[in-house]
């Protein structure tokens, strides 16, 4: 009987079994995942599309590490159903695997809004290698990219295609880009970056259909009535949970599987990390999905040991973001809107090459916005979790 | 963010001290489960020379300076109990609060790289326990004081 | 570990450190003999800023468990337990500056030279514990001791133990043994 299974075999899952084989040597891992690759950064892939990274230096590890630790690797294999009674997991190719402890690190999959589903290779989110070759090929023989949404995923895309010669065109609902973590000043003059570089930006607008003939892709059409002709649709408008397999389970759930802090979810014995959970977290005070590289590894690793029998609480998230734009770093974190209440408060300092915004709620930092400088992040994002933390201690 | 509610310390009396390590051997057993004096939260300072030896530990200062300067709010107290607590998982290694405790009462986990701390075992000391010689005492901090007090107008009385 | 104790108190803000870090990573083009002009000095692996009469000193502590390297998405940070160091590969480094917004101690920078042709260019960089030398210098030159770096973990604790318990050896109790402790500290 395997007594450590993991689901997914991304960031959170590969820091989990690292976790595993340093607390309990000779404990027996199992890993499955749906993709048939060890373990690959996916971040990296933008820096692949932009030529900066080879595919090779994409992956975490190589096989070694896994017959050297004796962890069973199967790869291409999707779990279709949990047992939590038998504590058995039912893969899509028919086998089951029993569990002692059991992982989900299953990670996200991009959002595809509905009247945008069509049969077609060239509609697409970015999350894989394949995704990444896909884009990459397309690029390189001067296909016409439009980036639909405006985070940071896109804003990256956008960067590491015009890198590799590639002009693309970005499509955003909001007002401006990165609506969600910068604010309006920030976002414009990282807008004003990313435009002088010769990328167009279509603010305010969504794509309303995609025009698809028998060829293929030939454009967009937006709310505004305009068409852009392109061969390659990539949405990029967040993530969504892969958590299918758990509705029969936890048929009540909606956004991700929610834990708590040692990592565990409601069904005994089931642990849940990375792009997949809801934990709690610290600026906004409430169980959010928080996709982001550092908080697939912290919880990866408290899941691992907490397996193992170890007692390790996850002191929280705070979501942050950190990204460049042809050399212009951007660093923002936890709260960077200011609801106009009373005890808010701002502290902005703008000179012409930086821009610095401080949030502060009820006197305590909670949030902050950089620009240009960004050196001082680290201290500002341990103030932040401080004030947080010792909040947490009061209550 | 003083402890306040810590009641009694480990008082050290390095006259009675014998220098026997028994201390550290237990405490490195309770906390690291293993008989390894690297584990320990008590160490034993040694004057060969001297023939004196010195247990120091924590001392529960009002204001540790471990809890202020630890960048990732790892050094906590329990707000109950008051006793300290490293929140292991926060912990980076960065071993600002072993630089800063004017003691040394703070060392590094050697294997784990986390910084470690006396918890008073949860309010039963086990050093206080077994150190066969009496030179540590589990009261309140001004005992000692008490102590020293006495033994002074002792030795004035005698001259 | 290398174990980095850094006192503010005591720092006069003379950045004499950042200076010696400098000149620690010049590489010396010997095949002129030295007859060379005076060569460029690298950028410096600390900063030490002065603002409104506080002086602050970003060097890396080389954490044992450091989140510079959890948050690194290329794997380009290494911890050299021979060495005691927290190590970056510059190779790998994309430049994504995630380290960046980890590190509590503001120790990382990213290379934004003016001057395209830099190989580094985007690249993170940090302090390396001079390896090369056989003391880090920046603690070497510190005249007032606010940068003082011990090669072994607990090297500094242990000093601690041993100035305090000689005090105690002297008939001060506990608390007044602190107390003169801190003051020669803060007098030094
Ligand atoms: C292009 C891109 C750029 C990014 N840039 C940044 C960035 O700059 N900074 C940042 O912090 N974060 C970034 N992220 C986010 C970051 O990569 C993720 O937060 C992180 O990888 C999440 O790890 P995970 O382990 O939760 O999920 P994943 O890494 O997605 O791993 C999930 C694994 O589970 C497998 N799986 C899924 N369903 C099943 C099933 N039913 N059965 C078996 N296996 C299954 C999948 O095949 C996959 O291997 C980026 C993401 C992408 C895609």
């Amino acid at each position: 009987m395997p007594r450590h299974l993991i689901i997914g075999n991304g960031t959170a899952g590969f820091s989990a079994i690292q976790a595993i084989l340093e607390y309990d040597s000779d404990g027996e891992i199992t890993v499955i995942s749906l993709e048939h690759h060890l373990p690959y950064s996916r971040v990296l892939l933008t820096h692949y599309i932009g030529g900066h990274v080879s595919k090779d230096n994409l992956y975490m590890t190589g096989e070694s590490f896994f017959k050297q630790k004796k962890v069973n690797l199967l790869l291409g294999a999707a779990a279709v159903n949990i047992d939590p009674e038998q504590k058995r997991v039912e893969l899509d190719n028919g086998r089951v695997l029993s569990y002692e402890k059991l992982l989900v690190a299953t990670g996200g999959k991009p959002v595809i809004p509905q009247h945008l589903q069509k049969e077609s290779p060239d509609i697409m989110g970015l999350r894989t290698i394949e995704d990444a070759s896909y884009i990459r090929q397309k690029s390189l023989s001067g296909a016409k990219i439009v980036i639909v949404g405006g985070g940071s995923l896109a804003i990256e895309l956008a960067c590491a295609l015009r890198e590799g010669g590639n002009f693309p065109e970005m499509v955003v609902s909001s007002s401006h880009v990165l609506s969600r973590v910068a604010d309006d000043e920030a976002a414009a003059v990282i807008q004003e970056q990313i435009q002088s570089y010769g990328i167009r930006i279509w603010t305010g607008e969504d794509v309303t259909e995609v025009v698809h003939t028998s060829k293929g892709v030939e454009g967009v059409v937006l709310s505004g009535g305009q068409e852009i002709s392109c061969q390659v649709v990539v949405i990029c408008k967040g993530v969504q949970p892969n958590r299918e397999f758990l509705d029969r389970v936890l048929p009540t759930i909606r956004g991700g599987i929610k834990v708590d802090s040692n990592m565990r979810t409601d069904i005994p014995d089931v642990y849940a990390a990375g792009d997949v959970v809801e934990a709690y977290e610290l600026s906004r005070q409430e169980f959010c999905v928080s996709a982001i590289w550092p908080h697939a590894i912290a919880q990866g690793r408290i899941a691992g040991m907490n397996m193992t029998g170890q007692d390790v609480m996850y002191e929280g998230s705070l979501s942050r973001n950190a990204l460049e734009i042809f050399g212009l770093p951007v660093i923002s974190m936890g709260i960077t809107r200011v609801p106009a209440k009373r005890d808010w408060d701002l502290d902005v300092n703008q000179d012409k090459s930086s821009y610095c915004k401080l949030v502060y709620h009820d006197a305590k930092l909670v949030g902050a916005v950089l620009v240009g400088k960004v050196e001082k992040a680290g201290k500002l994002q341990a103030a932040i979790r401080k004030a947080a933390g010792i909040e947490t201690v009061l209550n | 963010m003083g402890s306040g509610v810590i009641k009694k310390i480990v008082n050290v009396i390095p006259e009675a001290c014998t220098g026997c390590r028994q201390c550290e051997l237990i405490c490195s057993f309770e906390q690291g489960g293993s008989y390894s004096p690297r584990l320990s939260r008590i160490r034993l300072v040694k004057f060969e020379d001297k023939c004196l030896s010195v247990p120091v530990t924590c001392t529960y200062c009002e204001r540790p300076i471990c809890e202020e300067v630890c960048p990732v709010g790892a050094m906590t107290h329990d707000p109950v109990t008051g006793a300290a607590k490293v929140n292991e998982e926060s912990c980076r290694g960065c071993k600002e609060c072993a630089n800063a405790c004017p003691l040394g009462a703070i060392d590094m986990h050697p294997e784990k790289g986390t910084a470690m701390r006396c918890d008073l075992c949860g309010g039963d000391p086990a050093c206080v326990k077994y150190c066969p010689a009496g030179a540590l005492k589990y009261e309140p901090p001004h005992h000692s004081v008490k102590e020293k007090r006495r033994s002074r107008v002792v030795a004035l009385n005698l001259d | 570990m290398l174990s980095i104790k850094v006192d503010t108190v005591k720092c006069d803000g003379c950045s004499l450190c950042q200076l010696a870090c400098s000149f620690a990573h010049m590489v010396l083009n010997t095949e002129t003999g030295g007859q060379q002009k005076f060569p460029e000095l690298p950028d410096p692996l600390l900063w030490v800023k002065v603002c409104e009469g506080e002086v602050q000193i970003d060097i890396c502590r080389h954490c044992e468990n450091p989140p510079c390297a959890d948050a690194c998405v290329a794997g380009a940070f290494k911890v050299d337990m021979e060495r005691g160091i927290v190590e970056i590969d510059q190779q790998k480094c994309v430049g994504c500056w995630s380290c960046v917004m980890e590190c509590p101690f503001g120790a990382i920078r990213i290379c934004s030279h003016s001057d395209k042709e830099c190989t580094l260019q985007s690249r993170a960089f940090k302090c390396d514990g001079c390896s090369m030398w056989d003391k880090p210098l920046c603690a070497s030159f510190c005249p007032t001791g606010a940068v003082q770096i011990a090669r072994n973990n607990n090297g500094a604790a242990a000093i601690q133990r041993r100035e305090r318990a000689a005090l105690l050896q002297k008939g001060l109790s506990l608390g007044a043994a602190r107390y003169v402790n801190r003051e020669i500290k803060h007098r030094a």
